[in-house]
């Protein structure tokens, strides 16, 4: 097929999110934070807003769309499944209760793609158990593809990115080094990319791209699982801030500091971002579709591994809390643990 | 003495290429040279700029004439 989703867009995925400062603007002066009620539990900085809607009981909203990362429509609206479920599965939320499409795309593109991404997203849906209740699509010049989920849950069992607590240990559920690994697939379809990148063997670069889409599509449930069995303190999705972006947010909100001494990669990625000057080893490099990012008391890591492995999720142990104000640092040299599934 | 200018071109090339190549160029070139990288779009001038920001190379200047830059940087970092 000649129209390709990722030449038309000069962003992909994440990395079409508006920068963090950029929002935090935005929002001061709209002003939009203030005068919420007391059952409104989370508001703009959580991963899903939180509402009480009767005792011990909250509804979960969030809202997710991007432009393509994949040429292949299917996959794209898996990813888009992927990452729009995430921002609930985050809080530690299994149940969620109904999804709907938010789909743009230009006249010129070929329908058959647009069909591609809902189909992708749809199937994702139908696996999760999700029932995807409708949607809305409009022309755009670039294409886009996501959702809004809605969930429910407990309070009690509700996690927000906001209860770190000092001495806490940070668990990662996917590699990073999505940004890399994907602009190394669009940049393997165009002969100037090519050659920038026969400085690193394809094999490698390969096996990058493979990881980093598996990764994408791959659902973040049966983390939020583990999170209802451990008492963990506070977690978020790693996305479009990049890993040191949530955190800030995450130390902010928690009053600590942070840090991360570990990087926990998809093998290759450190390469190919030397190679495009993303920032992946000082942890601000964009990511999408990313894991959770669990902090954790010293003394529940063990359970919290064991629980990671009986539920099968990958997960890496990337570094600290300490007592503080909001600082997220990554040690000089940090330890790369790269992945090999 | 004059310093000599190296040119760059990177319009019309999908990202992260205006970044790689010029990362690439000025790894090439003798530290009293400048570079002068001409590219187009808001979001590429952006991204370029905040590379050799945070990679501390000196802009010497930056002019933008609607969708076309142009930036000249030093090849050396302070």
């Amino acid at each position: 097929m000649s129209y390709r989703l990722t030449k038309v867009v000069p962003v992909h995925g994440c990395s079409c999110k508006l920068p963090q400062y950029q929002l935090e603007t935005l929002i001061d002066k709209a002003g939009f934070t203030q005068n919420y009620s007391k059952d409104v539990l989370a508001g703009a900085w959580e991963n899903s807003s939180v509402v009480k809607i009767a005792d011990n009981l909250a509804v979960l909203n969030t809202l997710d769309f991007f432009t393509p990362l994949v040429d292949e429509p299917e996959i794209q609206g898996r990813i888009a499944g992927s990452n729009v479920t995430s921002d609930i599965y985050a809080l530690g939320i299994t149940n969620i209760t109904s999804l709907l499409t938010i789909m743009a795309y230009p006249e010129n593109m070929p329908d058959e793609l647009a069909v591609g991404m809902l189909k992708g997203l749809s199937d994702f849906c139908r696996e999760m158990n999700i029932p995807l209740v409708g949607g809305h699509t409009i022309r755009n010049p670039w294409p886009i593809i996501g959702g809004a989920a809605t969930g429910i849950g407990n309070m009690d069992q509700i996690i927000y990115t906001r209860g770190a607590q000092p001495d806490d240990r940070l668990f990662l559920t996917k590699p990073l080094g999505v940004a890399a690994a994907m602009a190394a697939y669009r940049l393997q379809k165009e002969e100037e990319g090519q050659e920038l990148l026969s400085n690193i063997p394809s094999p490698i670069v390969e096996k990058a791209i493979t990881l980093a889409i598996n990764g994408m599509i791959t659902s973040n449930k049966s983390a939020a699982k583990v999170m209802q069995k451990i008492p963990i303190h506070a977690a978020t999705d790693i996305t479009g801030f990049g890993l040191k972006g949530h955190l800030t947010n995450m130390a902010k909100l928690g009053n600590v500091d942070i840090v991360i001494n570990n990087l926990y990669v998809i093998p290759g990625t450190p390469e190919l971002s030397e190679l495009f000057g993303y920032p992946l080893l000082t942890g601000e490099a964009k990511e999408t579709a990313g894991g959770i990012l669990m902090a954790v008391s010293k003394e529940n890591t063990d359970d919290l591994q064991n629980e990671l492995d009986k539920q099968k999720v990958p997960y890496c142990e990337i570094g600290y809390t300490t007592k503080g104000q909001g600082q997220v640092t990554v040690t000089k040299n940090p330890k790369i643990t790269q992945t090999e599934t | 003495m004059a310093l000599s200018v190296e040119k760059l071109d990177v319009k019309g090339k999908m990202c992260p290429l205006p970044v790689a190549l010029t990362k690439r160029k000025l790894a090439q070139m003798q530290p009293s040279q400048l570079l002068e990288i001409v590219g187009e779009g808001e979001l590429e001038f952006d991204n370029l700029q905040r590379w050799l920001k945070n990679n501390n190379y000196e802009i010497v200047e930056t002019s933008k004439n609607n969708n076309e830059f142009k930036i000249l940087v030093t090849a050396t970092t302070h």
